[in-house]
């Protein structure tokens, strides 16, 4: 949180993004016009509940969705290249070069059949042109960087040789080889246990001030994220419902579904006048394959007014950087107590 | 302190481990080695750990869906290793468990009111013309609704789901239920509901649970007395303010200061923890920790150590501690 974010453009620029599914109970949007931006060097967290559309927001940026989906909007600018444009091959040198990514289950996203060393050299001979040789000498390096010991022992084993968290470091390893400017980070530490967890977040942290890279990571942990971003987006029903700094969603949350989830979550210190019951959103998340009027949260919403039903709410601005969609923006606190 | 309604006697539970044409017995998956606990009447032992501690190995020999290898296990003052016929019906029916998976643990050709009405058959405990408006009380109880007995699993999301699997505990009037990992599949804003729905229930019904989970905050939330387990044992147990405020195993704070809080203002200063858990098939000497733990002299490395009170209600298994 201490970095300097160098005064430039953004390094990925998201705009009006939708991901359509066709499926057999009929098409579904799963994402809603998304626009989002992460500056050189920033940890950008995305934060949403299951079904929300944070994971589909991520795949589209490295347009890995599946078959099914369709990606659309009005551009993703990634280093002033529009990525909607570019053909399957152009995308292919980007992937694992300029951007990489690291998901959820290290043990699904490996290859189980190739070792260690092996998948992580993979990428520096396909984008930098290395020999097999001088590329496993790197892959032992980067492995012994991200703390795996004996790391060229390591290299020839498989993955199935590893623990969990191992392969959350080699997975990390195999990202980072190439000095991409941006790390995709699905969930990188939800299959982990906490000891494990706390110790691949710093490690992705103490990467980030080596390489320099940016970092989108997406996560339902909002420890994760208070403890690791810059900025946060808050995610609901396929939309961006709240964005802003790290230290405004906690301290000052605007969106009513960004205030219900924080009263939701269980504190291991609570703090001090903290209610001895934990507050929860009633209902459920709507279906996205029914249509929404209005604002898409108003069912479950605390502060919902008649209007809320039908007219969906756009982005307001709170303060510069601090944007919410709801009607009521900068103003839930003065028009009396939730009801 | 009245006499405990579970109470668990130096528990192990080994899983033989087989190798070769022959399968010959080549060593034990020491799952639980040697774990004494106790829940009262009324109360929330919440039982802590990370993966592979053998927490929910634990759970399933406290309700009998599994026998230990050592140990005993007592409910309400009575044996349970002995329990046959209609005195084993008696304790299936005291004594519950709710699961993990609301997706795997629910029989999908069932409806939501056969699944709950299933314990009512088999307990006699209502006549067949009774058993729906009973299982559409119980789903009304969870928080669902009374039509919905006629619904498949399929229908419902995972918490709704959750809720199934309470009522289909709570059907049978249960005295203690073991919840393993009950809201850990489920999003933070549902994960809270079924929380306070378990608490409420608990108080209207003097229910006992034990807790098993390995989100720390949520144990805290819910529990009155907490146990921490590492590798098949107890490291720690102790009141719940007391264990989270003035942990005194080393395990128990390397684990506490592990967890993210969800406030940018309280910094993550998590404590080196050098290694990776051993395999429970061989387990280091000594204190099972002691490898791993920052604070180990050479005595750790030799002796298990003991099971000590080192204040009322406060156990500790560590030589170095207090």
């Amino acid at each position: 949180m201490s970095t300097q974010i160098p005064h430039a453009g953004p390094l990925l620029d998201v705009s009006g993004l939708t991901v359509d599914f066709r499926t057999l109970a009929g098409p579904v949007r799963a994402v809603h016009g998304v626009d989002l931006a992460v500056m050189p060097g920033e940890v950008v967290g995305l934060v949403g509940e299951s079904g929300c559309g944070k994971t589909q927001t991520c795949l589209s940026i490295s347009r890995l969705i599946h078959p099914s989906g369709r990606i659309g909007g009005r551009h993703i600018l990634f280093e002033g290249t529009d990525l909607l444009q570019l053909g399957e091959r152009e995308m292919r040198r980007l992937r694992g070069a300029r951007i990489s990514m690291v998901f959820q289950e290290p043990m699904s996203s490996l290859n189980p059949c190739l070792s260690i060393g092996e998948q992580l050299s993979e990428p520096l001979v396909l984008h930098q042109g290395m020999d097999w040789r001088q590329a496993g000498r790197h892959a032992a390096e980067m492995l012994g960087r991200v703390g795996i010991p004996e790391a060229k022992q390591r290299c020839r084993e498989y993955p199935h040789q590893l623990s969990g968290g191992m392969r959350q470091r080699a997975m990390i390893a195999m990202a980072l080889i190439c000095r991409p400017k941006l790390l995709l980070a699905d969930e990188p530490t939800t299959a982990l246990d906490v000891t494990v967890q706390a110790q691949i977040l710093a490690l992705m942290l103490e990467l980030r001030e080596q390489t320099g890279a940016a970092v989108l990571l997406v996560t339902h942990n909002l420890g994760v994220v208070a403890q690791s971003c810059d900025r946060i987006y808050v995610m609901y029903a396929g939309q961006v419902v709240e964005e802003g700094t790290t230290a405004a969603i906690f301290g000052r949350p605007e969106h009513p579904y960004t205030r219900g989830l924080m009263r939701s979550v269980p504190r291991l210190r609570p703090p001090a006048g903290s209610p001895d019951r934990l507050e929860s959103i009633p209902g459920t998340v709507p279906r996205l394959d029914t249509p929404l009027p209005g604002c898409r949260f108003h069912s479950r919403c605390a502060y919902a007014e008649p209007r809320c039903s039908s007219e969906p709410p756009e982005v307001r601005a709170v303060e510069p950087g601090h944007l919410s969609r709801c009607h009521f923006a900068g103003q839930l606190d003065h028009g009396g107590a939730p009801r | 302190m009245s006499l405990p309604l579970l109470e668990m006697h130096d528990i192990a539970k080994w899983f033989p481990i087989t190798s070769g044409l022959l399968q010959l017995h080549t060593g034990d998956i020491r799952a639980v080695d040697g774990v004494s606990l106790t829940v009262h009447r009324g109360e929330t032992l919440g039982l802590v750990g990370e993966s592979g501690c053998g927490k929910s190995t634990l759970g399933r020999v406290a309700v009998k869906l599994m026998e230990p290898t050592r140990g005993h296990v007592r409910f309400d003052g009575q044996p349970v290793d002995r329990l046959k016929g209609m005195e084993l019906m008696a304790f299936r029916r005291r004594a519950q468990i709710v699961f993990q998976d609301p997706y795997g643990s629910l029989n999908r050709r069932m409806t939501a009111g056969a699944i709950v009405g299933e314990g009512l058959h088999i307990h006699r405990l209502a006549r067949r013309s009774q058993v729906r408006d009973r299982a559409a009380e119980l789903l009304q109880r969870v928080g669902l609704a009374d039509t919905d007995v006629a619904r498949y699993p399929h229908e419902f999301s995972g918490g709704q789901r959750q809720r199934i699997g309470i009522a289909r505990a709570l059907a049978v009037s249960p005295e203690l239920i073991v919840c393993d990992e009950p809201v850990s599949a489920l999003d933070v804003s549902i994960q809270a509901q079924i929380i306070e729905l378990l608490r409420d229930l608990q108080r209207e019904l003097n229910l006992s649970y034990l807790f098993i989970a390995h989100d720390l905050a949520v144990v805290r939330h819910i529990s009155h007395r907490v146990a921490v387990m590492y590798l098949g044992r107890l490291c720690e147990e102790a009141p719940r303010d007391v264990l989270y405020d003035e942990p005194l195993h080393p395990y128990t704070r390397v684990l506490l200061a592990a967890v993210p809080e969800p406030d940018p203002k309280v910094p993550l200063r998590p404590q080196a923890l050098p290694g990776e858990v051993p395999s429970p098939a061989n387990p280091p000497p000594g204190c099972r920790f002691s490898p791993r733990c920052p604070v180990a002299i050479d005595v750790c490395r030799r002796e298990q150590p003991q099971w000590r009170e080192l204040a009322p209600g406060h156990f500790v298994a560590c030589h170095v501690a207090g």
